[in-house]
């Protein structure tokens, strides 16, 4: 299997850093089309949304972002998309929907109380409810990915199928990477299986 | 906490004037805003749309650990090209031994294509763009041209804008020649080798910005509603606001093919009334008369950008079509030579007899190389 699947996203961070691509590539591959997503949903621009999201998976490269704290990876990688968007949207038109969603928002007794914090908490509930939100053979491959770190045997176990049943749907996820990364790509992922 | 107006502070954020705590609010909203909606893409959308950016941030970062890259490259070009060679093997193995040994000469090996081409000016004076000089090449009518370090040839507006209306120029790449220019609006063009690109030196007001290609062309053009971006080859014109797009007009293929990358162009013929709108990841196949759509493999649209040669099951005269023009050389075939569909992803930075190789190991084909002639025999 290989060996990037199943790495944390901690421990992805730490090989990136020291200039792996194949880590890199899998950070990208656990994150870019939600953060796509995320990003899409408010500015309502595929390219601006594209470009906002490219702009942090580079600066991640470039190891701009500071990792050091504690706290998610894709806590941060949220948190830079946001800032990012943020940024759009002081030039963009204050609509009557922006107003009232926002109005909303700052009348929510709960939002007040919760300080207006984003804790990991929220970023990780988004995750779940933006893989939730997938085209369907997506999903597949995204429940998948998250779960890949927690090795085989373990997946086996909580599934409560068969090693040979995961290790057939890693490869199918495998080929559907293929076909989004491109035939070198899968070369490198065939390499480290 | 006191009530607070959203409209208000909307208007303070983007002046600038928000206080932390109220920038706070507005961030906690932002993050939760039309959270659960469903984006209306389809997974081969969003696929399409990873390996786009995907392929961006690789250009981006290569400078970076140039090195690594290219082990990494090597690493995964040996991997395929092991992989061809125990098919091959695993073929021949099982299949007919008598068939009788045919062996490639190569008298002589051939470079690949380089950045080359030279530029017509509306005067009339023809500049050669070699690799070497870089610099300020020309300025006419308030544009400067200018060759960056990187070889990229850029026009820019130099401060006074005298408009000249018609004057144009054309860049010209030749065989195994290629070349990116970045237009007075911003657009982005990458042309393949032996095609040409005319434009005007300026785009200030017209009511469009219309240029013409012949060969092939990648497109990245700068968003302007007011002034759509036209590229008109022979017969076909695609008409696009903003957008990422190939367009392949060779005159030795048969069809011109448009293949969208994303954002949304329009494709027609001589009658603008039967255009056609692409959407991303779809190609128009248009023949002189009929325009047909179909799903496109934009990977390998795209893959000459990066330097790479795609073929997802294209005959042998296709392939040697893109061979010739990149490497310069004539193609001729001789005897009885059976074609079935190439699969494979080769950089286009290799000498021409490891590409060739590597068909004959495919196709089972042998070649010879005599100077810039290349024979195909069986």
């Amino acid at each position: 299997m290989s060996s990037y699947l199943t790495q944390s996203d901690h421990q992805l961070i730490e090989l990136l850093k020291k200039g792996d691509r194949g880590a890199f590539e899998e950070v990208y591959n656990r994150y870019q089309s939600l953060l796509f997503l995320y990003a899409l949903k408010k500015l309502r621009d595929e390219e601006e949304a594209k470009d906002v999201v490219q702009e942090v998976f580079v600066s991640l490269w470039k190891l701009e972002l500071n990792l050091n704290v504690q706290g998610s990876v894709a806590g941060y990688l949220y948190r830079a998309v946001l800032n990012k968007i943020l940024n759009i949207f002081r030039h963009k038109n204050i609509t009557q929907e922006y107003i009232s969603s926002f109005q909303a928002s700052l009348d929510d007794e709960a939002a007040v109380s919760a300080d207006y914090l984003i804790r990991e908490k929220d970023i990780s509930s988004l995750i779940e409810l933006e893989i939730s939100l997938l085209p369907d053979r997506m999903r597949e491959v995204f429940e998948l990915r998250q779960k890949a770190y927690l090795s085989n045997k373990e997946i086996a176990l909580q599934l409560n199928i068969s090693e040979h049943t995961v290790a057939t749907q890693m490869k199918k996820a495998l080929k559907i990477l293929r076909k989004k990364l491109g035939t070198a790509v899968y070369f490198s992922y065939f390499f480290h299986l | 906490m006191k009530k607070r107006d959203a409209e208000e502070l909307l208007q303070k954020f983007q002046s600038g004037d928000c206080s932390g705590e109220e920038l706070k609010a507005l961030t906690y909203w932002m993050h939760h805003y039309r959270k659960n909606e469903k984006a209306d893409l389809s997974a081969a959308d969003l696929n399409k749309i990873s390996l786009d950016s995907w392929i961006k941030i690789n250009a981006e970062i290569e400078d970076r650990r140039p090195g690594r890259h290219l082990l990494w490259r090597r690493i995964a070009s040996a991997a395929a090209i092991l992989l061809i060679a125990i098919a091959v093997l695993f073929i021949y193995r099982s299949g007919n031994t008598d068939i009788p040994k045919q062996v490639s000469v190569y008298q002589n090996d051939i470079e690949p294509g380089k950045n080359n081409a030279y530029l017509l000016l509306a005067n009339g004076k023809k500049i050669s763009l070699n690799e070497e000089q870089s610099g300020i090449i020309d300025q006419e009518s308030g544009i400067t041209i200018s060759k960056s370090a990187d070889g990229i040839l850029v026009y820019k507006l130099s401060g006074k804008d005298q408009s000249a209306p018609d004057a144009k120029n054309t860049l010209k790449t030749p065989e195994g020649g290629r070349f990116q220019v970045v237009l007075p609006d911003g657009t982005g063009v990458w042309l393949n080798a032996a095609s040409s690109l005319t434009y005007p030196l300026s785009f200030k007001g017209k009511s469009q910005r219309l240029v013409e290609l012949d060969g092939e062309g990648y497109f990245e053009v700068a968003r302007n509603v007011d002034q759509p971006f036209l590229v008109r080859s022979g017969k076909q014109t695609v008409e696009v606001l903003g957008t990422h797009f190939n367009i392949q007009a060779y005159a030795d293929e048969a069809h011109l093919k448009t293949t969208l990358i994303s954002g949304s162009v329009k494709v027609y013929g001589e009658q603008k009334s039967s255009a056609k709108f692409l959407k991303p990841g779809q190609q128009s196949t248009f023949n002189g008369q009929n325009i047909a759509i179909s799903a496109a493999d934009t990977e390998q649209a795209t893959a000459w950008v990066n330097d790479d040669f795609v073929f997802a099951g294209e005959d042998l005269p296709t392939v040697m079509r893109q061979i010739s023009r990149w490497y310069d050389v004539d193609v001729e075939f001789v005897g009885k030579i059976g074609y079935s569909g190439f699969y494979s992803t080769i950089s286009r930075k290799k000498k021409l007899s490891e590409i060739l190789k590597a068909l004959t190991l495919n196709q089972g084909v042998h070649f010879k190389i005599e100077g810039r002639r290349v024979t195909v025999m069986p």
